[in-house]
């Protein structure tokens, strides 16, 4: 038995140091000392390129995300004739024309298999404009038009920058609009595993006695019912009739509902162990309330850490919903995200033959990196012991 | 003249940041004669430790001994050794390590493994650079827990760290030091952290420790009373350099420097009644990064004068056994090496 | 004349259930403090001492209301002359008197918030009272810290730029900010350099004067007890031992165990080196404490009654008390 833990004893602390080294001019050393904790963070975090590289990709994955319909040329279900066509790639020379262009296609019957290829035909070149007129939608949901960031002009001109699929549809602009549900998804289901994480895990931490002990079990119970075939279950339960965005809506609500035990128990892990810190107790002698103490002390001091937590939770709901959407039972059509497009690329024969269908993975890959990059990249900023 | 166990010459290591370079410790000397207990006495930021550390070659980057440093080791029975020449994770620093220079430091809890039992963690040393045989090697390893006045050796054998009190534990981390008879002990404020009582008795152990074996202790620490009671020389740092060196005699009766002498007359001295105000040194510990070329004690001594401010002075034998390094007792400037 | 009487603890326990097996049973009790009557009066300095496990950190904060104590009173002299038992105070009415009683803590580095500026810290006991606001409130926060020795300028700083000297200057002015009778100062000085410790101590001191303040200072280092200190109270294993003012203590203990501290305490003077015995043997759990008195297994003069008969907190000479069979007969050693 310890008793040294159980008394708190007082022995007598390693004698303080005088402030870590500083910053060489007056200025410097003025900013140095008014800079709040959250600044001294972004300081650190500058440093990490590999992390302020990843989170420069993550906003501009998100703002595509956002403007996905503009950034698209076609619209997420429009078919054409041009099955499994192969990437139209961007060209800038080429005889005859000087400017962004793509070559089109030519239909030719494959002699050993009888199926239709469609093959690239740098004779038809079909010069790309921006700003362009196409399909209607919604800008943010709120206005509507119908311009879109780039397209191909000239007669039945097709601009497929990543080919196409079974239906001819144009795996660009899916992938955009796949990014939407993907991306969002993760931060959505992240958002509601926090709040309920925060609230349970702090009443846990704080309060203790009977709530703690509840609590703790009903995270223990569902922590030991394994993760996929919950959430299949689950997702196999929503009713077939509900709209896409409904059942958006209880997926993101399905893999929160299990996000959120990890959360609380950081949460109360923290609560525990800020609870005996002197300045804590500085503010209970100073004569703060309950409320006050968990605002304005331990939620702060805590929040850099959660912050950390989140960003490396985003990706596992994000590969939660694809791997749901990639067995069938997630995101339902006309809705896409990056697993119902990595549900087409199933099977053997298709990727051998059409292997751009794997682009979908290759964005899941980059998004899922990044953002254990910036994850990473916190965590070591935050970290006070860390030089 | 005897030939000094450790001789120190010229040790500076710096921290290279991205602030500027931080010098811990700039231009230290040092003799440790076989048997001797020299004290080193500073507060923080003095450098005292990082000096210990350099001579242990603990030091991690971005903290480097810079060029030009001499540490050298004259053990009995073997060659002197230039430990500055040896790196720092090789097999012949690890060979120095445990068997001709050990240390202990201020926090057991943190020195000693959780997980194992701390007999063990002493026979490891005993495996290491004194008998491979393991049954020998238990009974090396009793004999030191014995030594060290634990009255049941066995069980404290098989104890592990959280299970003994602080004064057990260090009693534990000086027989792990002293398991392999090193010929130089380094104390790095090993009852700091301590009760009194506990640190009365553990200064008595290594008192009576030191007589029966015979080794040098480099002891560091702040306290003045611990180093009034144990050592027979003292140095006296301030920002990485040492500023009075002498006798422990006469250093309490004859503090030469400005800032022992304020050091001296700051401390509550247990059996005065001066219930009044303590002479306090005004002013912070500044820190060692891009220091100017001047006295470093000039911002919060007492006695400055225009000299202090212009040239840094040099470390100076004013009389017999005593250096200084103050511009009060001599003329001398330091010059840049 | 004696100054009134601030804060008189009666029987004051606190114990700590240790708990076993599956089902958390007791079994057994760690008694942190058991039985303890302390009385501070107005205007003093009393030093509480002991080493690791004595209690008196545990005491500290059963006084200042951070644990509640398992038994016993905490009599409290308000500003308004009412005497009011801290022990019993629960939720708003405890609050409404904390502004009266405040600490000052051992750990610089943890004890100020690295989130909140030099100004939010100072005035937090302020705001979370009520008792200032606006223009009111930043006068007295600057004037408060320009007392400590601290600039206008550090205001905005996070404690992140200050030393530990500074930072517990800050400690300071936030424990002072609310005009209290009562300080519990819990080994101010003990994390700091040597060299500090000596400007935190005049300061302490020039405070007290200034504002009237009444200090119950914890502290293991018994040359700066015997600096600051009027009286001192002793304590080993959760028991007040010894109770003397600061001079009788220190020139003649009367308890073997102050004699055992006082000898083991080095002295900053090489020609007074001694070899002999001062105490030996280690501290005894407080879950398991020894029969009769709790000391007698470590003490040189300890007889057959001493481990069968605890002996009493007693007065043994005027104006002292010790718990010692043999205090009057004992020529114990001061220094």
């Amino acid at each position: 038995m310890n008793i040294t833990r159980l008394l708190r004893r007082q022995q007598p602390a390693k004698i303080s140091n005088a402030p870590a080294a500083l910053p060489i001019d007056d200025m410097a050393v003025e900013r140095y000392y008014i800079a709040s904790q959250r600044e001294l963070i972004w300081r650190k975090f500058r440093k990490h390129k590999v992390a302020v590289i990843s989170g420069v990709l993550l906003i501009v994955l998100y703002l595509s995300a956002i403007f996905a319909d503009f950034i698209a040329p076609y619209d997420v279900s429009a078919r054409t004739n041009f099955r499994y066509a192969q990437a139209q790639l961007l060209v800038f020379v080429s005889a005859g024309y000087v400017g962004p262009h793509v070559y089109g296609y030519k239909q030719v019957n494959d002699p050993k298999t009888l199926r239709t290829i469609n093959e690239i035909d740098s004779s038809k070149i079909y010069p790309i404009q921006f700003f362009v007129h196409g399909s209607e939608y919604c800008l943010l949901g709120l206005f509507p038009t119908d311009i879109h960031l780039f397209g191909a002009t000239g007669n039945k001109a097709t601009i497929f920058l990543f080919g196409t699929d079974e239906l001819g549809r144009d795996l660009f602009s899916r992938i955009f609009l796949a990014l939407r549900v993907s991306m969002f998804i993760g931060l959505i289901g992240v958002a509601l595993s926090f709040i309920i994480g925060v609230v349970l895990g702090g009443i846990s931490g704080y309060f203790g006695g009977v709530a703690d002990i509840l609590i703790q079990r009903l995270i223990d119970l569902i922590l030991s019912i394994p993760t996929i075939p919950l959430w299949l279950a689950l997702s196999a339960a929503l009713p077939p009739y509900w709209p896409s965005t409904t059942v958006f809506f209880g997926i993101t609500l399905i893999l929160s509902l299990i996000g959120w035990c990890g959360i609380a128990r950081i949460v109360r892990g923290k609560f525990l162990e800020l609870r005996e810190e002197d300045y804590v107790t500085a503010a209970i002698v100073a004569g703060a309330s309950n409320r006050r103490i968990i605002f304005r002390h331990l939620v702060p001091a805590f929040a850099s850490y959660l912050i950390v937590q989140l960003t490396l939770s985003i990706p596992q709901v994000i590969l939660g919903e694809t791997a749901l959407s990639f067995l069938g039972l997630g995101i339902r059509a006309p809705s896409v995200s990056l697993g119902t497009l990595l549900e087409d690329a199933q099977n053997i024969r298709v990727v051998a033959l059409y292997p751009w269908l794997l682009i979908p993975g290759i964005f899941l890959f980059l998004i899922v990196l990044a953002f254990n990059f910036v994850g990473d990249g916190l965590r070591d900023s935050v970290d006070p012991y860390k030089q | 003249m005897p030939e000094a166990l450790l001789s120190i010459r010229n040790l500076r290591t710096y921290y290279h940041l991205d602030e500027g370079i931080l010098k811990a410790v700039d231009g230290v000397d040092l003799d440790l004669m076989p048997g001797q207990t020299l004290g080193i006495i500073g507060e923080s930021g003095s450098g005292k430790s990082v000096t210990a550390r350099s001579v242990m070659r603990l030091i991690a980057p971005p903290g480097k001994i810079e060029p030009g440093s001499s540490i050298l080791l004259r053990a009995e029975g073997s060659a002197p050794i230039e430990i500055t020449d040896l790196l720092a994770d090789s097999e012949a620093m690890r060979d120095v390590r445990g068997k001709l220079i050990s240390m202990v430091f201020q926090e057991p809890m943190t020195s000693l493994s959780p997980v194992h039992k701390v007999g063990n963690q002493i026979m490891e040393a005993v495996l290491l650079h004194t008998t491979p045989d393991r049954k020998q090697a238990r009974i090396i390893t009793l004999e030191s827990l014995r030594r060290v006045g634990l009255p049941t050796p066995e069980r404290t054998f098989d104890a592990y760290a959280h299970e003994l009190s602080g004064g057990l534990r260090q009693r534990v981390m000086i027989a792990m030091a002293l398991a392999c008879h090193p010929a130089v002990l380094i104390a790095d404020e090993p009852t700091t952290a301590l009760d009194v009582t506990v640190q009365w008795q553990i200064l008595r152990l290594m008192a009576s420790l030191r007589a029966e074996l015979g080794m040098a202790i480099l002891y560091i620490t702040h306290d003045l009373g611990v180093v009034a009671q144990i050592a027979d020389a003292v140095a006296v740092m301030y920002l990485g350099q040492i500023v009075e060196s002498g006798s422990v005699f006469t250093l309490f009766e004859n503090p030469l420097h400005p800032y022992t002498q304020s050091l001296l007359s700051s401390i509550p001295h247990i059996g005065s009644r001066a219930r009044g105000h303590l002479e306090a040194i005004a002013g912070n510990v500044p820190v060692p990064i891009n220091l100017p070329k001047r006295c470093r004690f000039a911002d919060r001594c007492k006695h400055v004068f225009n000299d202090c401010l212009e040239a840094e002075p040099a470390l100076v034998e004013v009389e017999l056994g005593h250096t200084v390094r103050c511009f009060l007792h001599h003329k001398e400037v330091e010059l840049d090496r | 004349m004696t100054a009134e009487i601030l804060l008189h603890t009666r029987g004051l326990k606190k114990y700590f259930p240790i708990k076993k097996g599956l089902l958390r049973r007791v079994a057994a009790q760690l008694r942190a403090v058991d039985g303890v009557e302390i009385i501070v009066r107005q205007g003093e300095t009393v030093g509480l001492v002991g080493e690791s496990g004595c209690g008196k950190t545990t005491l500290g904060r059963n006084i200042l209301r951070v644990q509640k104590p398992t038994a016993g009173d905490i009599l409290f002299r308000t500003k308004d002359g009412k005497q009011i038992d801290l022990a019993k105070l629960e939720g708003n009415a405890l609050r409404a008197i904390r502004p009266q009683i405040q600490m000052i803590f051992q750990d610089p580095q943890s004890s100020l918030n690295p989130r909140m500026s030099v100004m939010d810290i100072v005035s937090e006991p302020l705001i979370a009272n009520r008792l200032a606001r606006g223009d009111e409130l930043t006068d007295r926060v600057r004037s408060l810290i320009d007392r400590v020795g601290l600039q206008a300028k550090h205001l905005n700083r996070y404690p992140h730029a200050f030393s530990g000297g500074q930072r517990q200057r800050i400690g300071i002015a936030r424990a002072l900010i609310t005009n209290p009778s009562l300080v519990v100062a819990d080994e101010p000085v003990s994390a700091l350099d040597v060299s500090i410790r000596a400007q935190v101590l005049n300061l302490l001191n020039d405070l007290q004067q200034d504002f009237g303040l009444t200090y119950l200072f914890i502290s293991h280092d018994l040359s700066v007890i015997q600096h600051i200190a009027d009286r001192v109270i002793v304590m080993y294993l959760g028991k007040v031992v010894e109770e003397a003012t600061t001079d009788d203590l220190f020139a003649r203990p009367m308890h073997p165990y102050t004699e055992a501290l006082l000898l083991s305490i080095p002295k900053p003077d090489p020609r007074q080196r001694t070899d002999e015995v001062v105490l030996s043997g280690e501290m005894p759990s407080p879950i398991n404490p020894p029969s009769g008195c709790a000391f007698h297994p470590r003490c040189k003069y300890a007889t057959q009654k001493c481990g069968t008969e605890t002996p009493p907190l007693r007065e043994v000479a005027m104006g002292r008390r010790a718990a010692c069979h043999y205090s009057e007969t004992l020529e114990l050693r001061g220094v």
